[in-house]
């Protein structure tokens, strides 16, 4: 027909290369695209570490400065303490001193007599003063002041100053004298409720230094308050518990890049970690009461050496005045022990601070000897003994927490590799499960490459195009049919790029499937470490139990060679 | 699982009596004391119990010596099975006076499930299984509780 237009093959050529312009660049885009998701995921992780390392920084730059303050306050109280009770120990030093030059002989009567009297001047309400002025009177056979001087220091404080009459008697191997005293100060104790400076009677029973009768009086309370303490419902199970907590606090911490993979992965992390914590703490009630029991006993030979370590723990130990201020040392020394972790130093602190209590009952005063001696006032030999006197108790608080840490341990482990979980047991066949895992995977890929389909513009491109076409050559329209085979090229690109997009998911998800199998392998290998290593701690415990069990109180209570050739005579 | 029914009077009258004390309002102090050693060899004896081996009067009197009357008696006793593979573990259950040995894949029922762990750790003799606790007995009789 005239009316025909001759369709200009420049314009299609020009389209032609606009659409196939159109196309590379469509490509560049989905390949930025993913790779704009690759540095996603890059700078996702990179943040988390970024967070991880910011908060620990504050963590330990707050333990820095709670331990700096911990550091700088213990010296003020111990200034204080210098400053408030420095006379104390000018009375102490006496006190020790007089016995001494008096062994030797090389100091007068006169002298020793007006230092006690100096002593009474300088530290008013304190026992000690009183009770070295009767006993520089009992040097004179000054009767009558002796008398005075006596009952002034029992009433000032009856129970110290019984002791100090008994040791001081029994280092003049006045036998019968030093027994009475102890009588009289056994006498007043109600084992409910015992002051700190019984740990010296322990002490003395420990490293020998009462002679038998004294041992004898010793024993047998100590036997009756046993007894009576048993009989009371409930005193077992209570002792257990006491234990229990005393053990617990032994507990270690797991540090925080410990089996990283396993801690990244699984859900059951917080149970396993704290299975694992509690293990561990075996090998720590080991070393501990190995310790206490490793090595020999530092005894002096003499009677009078021993019977002054004992008089100097007994004067400068248990002041109740300083006791508030004592406690205050404590708590920041713990403070400084943990470097700076108030929360592990209150833990610990709220057991070791029954051993400053003023009175606590006698399974508790040997609870103090024996885990916290340094607070307690207690020497090696007290520390051993208090265990033997304990072990039963200690014994049925190990069983317990042992039998429960082995019911803690989860068998079956979750873990959780993006939105792909499993249980793993404990049996499990590793390769199955990294099967299982590559099977989902491949699951999970295959939707993926599934949803890239003919759809949306192309298909509707298509579609266009079809009816254009054929609207076109029906009204024999140039325009239409120009517009239809853009908009079937158009659809055939689309078409064409859908190839390509699949290949890129493909390639997306064989990157994501190896990184998840490693970190499976990862994981399963740091499981199978953290079992051995549980069943190798748990191990220990039988270890504690048979080193604890093989302890008995007759093997820590000395004797001195010359009390039993005494007893022979 | 196998079942070794114990039918026997003298178990009939202990079970229900096992059953009034494990009931609410029963007495819940657990016996932690040593166990006895009549109590031991009724252990081991159950420990690689065949059907017809497993003398119920023994138990019974082990039981009823070990337990007094104030004390709470457990559900049952749970232990590790000799007789071997495919037997794991094997439940004395009190209430309902059976001894059933029980493979890897199944599930002993809810109280005594619990117990399985400490059953095959090999530390124990055998687990006491209380409504509240469980108290793990070892060879020696020495005793350890767990609560629940």
């Amino acid at each position: 027909m005239s009316s025909d237009v001759a369709i200009s093959r420049a314009n299609l050529n020009n389209i032609e290369r606009t659409l196939s312009s159109l196309d590379r660049e469509q490509h560049q885009m989905l390949a930025h695209v993913g790779q704009l998701e690759v540095h996603q995921t890059e700078i996702q992780n990179q943040l988390q570490l970024l967070m991880s390392a910011f908060f620990e920084y504050v963590e330990s730059d707050r333990k820095a400065k709670e331990l700096q303050l911990a550091e700088t306050r213990i010296v003020k109280v111990r200034q204080q303490l210098e400053t408030e009770y420095g006379h104390h120990g000018e009375v102490r030093r006496r006190a020790v001193g007089v016995l001494q030059a008096l062994d030797v002989g090389v100091v007068t009567h006169e002298t020793i007599q007006s230092t006690s009297e100096d002593v009474m001047m300088a530290a008013p309400r304190y026992w000690l003063a009183p009770a070295l002025v009767a006993l520089a009177a009992w040097i004179r056979d000054d009767r009558e002041l002796a008398q005075r001087a006596v009952a002034e220091a029992l009433r000032r404080d009856m129970d110290k100053t019984s002791l100090f009459f008994s040791l001081v008697l029994r280092r003049y191997e006045r036998r019968a004298g030093a027994a009475r005293w102890l009588g009289q100060f056994f006498a007043r104790q109600d084992p409910t409720a015992l002051h700190r400076e019984f740990v010296v009677i322990l002490d003395a029973v420990a490293t020998g230094a009462f002679g038998p009768e004294a041992k004898a009086v010793t024993s047998r309370t100590i036997q009756e308050w046993l007894g009576q303490l048993s009989s009371q419902s409930g005193f077992a199970d209570s002792q257990r518990q006491r234990w229990q907590e005393t053990l617990e606090s032994l507990t270690p911490t797991v540090a925080p890049d410990e089996y990283a993979i396993l801690r990244a992965c699984s859900p059951t992390w917080p149970t396993m970690e704290a299975s694992l914590a509690a293990v561990r703490r075996n090998q720590l009630v080991i070393n501990h009461f190995g310790g206490i029991f490793d090595g020999a006993l530092d005894v002096p030979l003499r009677l009078e050496d021993q019977i002054d370590d004992l008089l100097t723990t007994l004067v400068a130990r248990f002041d109740v005045e300083e006791l508030p201020l004592r406690q205050q040392e404590a708590e920041l020394a713990t403070i400084i022990e943990c470097r700076g972790d108030t929360q592990a130093a209150a833990k610990r602190f709220s057991v070791a601070q029954r051993a400053l209590e003023e009175a606590v009952d006698f399974p508790t005063l040997l609870t103090n000897a024996a885990m916290h001696a340094e607070e307690a006032g207690a020497s090696r030999g007290t520390q051993r003994l208090a265990v033997a006197m304990s072990r039963d108790w200690i014994l049925a608080a190990h069983e317990t927490l042992t039998a429960a840490t082995r019911d803690s341990v989860p068998g079956e482990i979750d873990v959780k590799i993006g939105d792909w979980q499993h249980v793993v047991g404990e049996d499990a066949d590793h390769d199955k499960i990294a099967k299982v895992l590559a099977a989902y995977m491949d699951v999970e890929a295959e939707k993926r490459v599934g949803s890239v389909r003919f759809t949306g513009g192309p298909l509707l491109a298509a579609v266009g195009g079809a009816l254009g076409l054929i609207a076109g050559i029906a009204a024999a329209s140039v325009v239409l049919i120009v517009l239809a085979v853009a908009a079937a090229a158009y659809a055939g690109l689309g078409y064409h790029g859908l190839g390509r997009k699949r290949e890129a998911i493909r390639t997306e998800e064989a990157l994501k499937k190896k990184q998840a199998s490693e970190k499976l392998k990862g994981c399963l290998s740091e499981l199978v470490d953290y079992r051995e290593e549980w069943s190798k701690q748990d191990a220990r415990a039988e270890e504690a139990r048979e080193m604890l069990q093989a302890i008995s109180v007759s093997q820590y209570e000395l004797a001195r060679p010359d009390d039993a050739r005494a007893v022979l005579s | 699982m196998r079942n070794i029914g114990l039918a026997s009077s003298n178990l009939n009258t202990f079970s229900q009596t096992a059953a009034a004390r494990t009931a609410a309002g029963a007495p819940t102090v657990e016996r932690l004391a040593a166990r006895k050693a009549l109590y031991l060899a009724m252990l081991r004896k159950l420990d690689s119990a065949e059907p017809g081996t497993v003398d119920v009067s023994d138990v019974a009197s082990a039981l009823e010596t070990e337990f007094g009357i104030a004390e709470t008696m457990p559900l049952g006793l749970v232990a590790r099975c000799y007789l071997g593979p495919p037997y794991q573990v094997h439940l004395l259950d009190l209430t309902g006076r059976i001894l059933e040995h029980y493979d890897g894949a199944q599930t002993m029922p809810p109280p005594f499930e619990r117990a399985r762990a400490l059953a095959l750790h090999g530390a124990y003799a055998a687990i006491e299984v209380y409504a509240e606790r469980m108290v793990c007995v070892r060879p020696d009789g020495t005793t350890a509780v767990v609560n629940r």
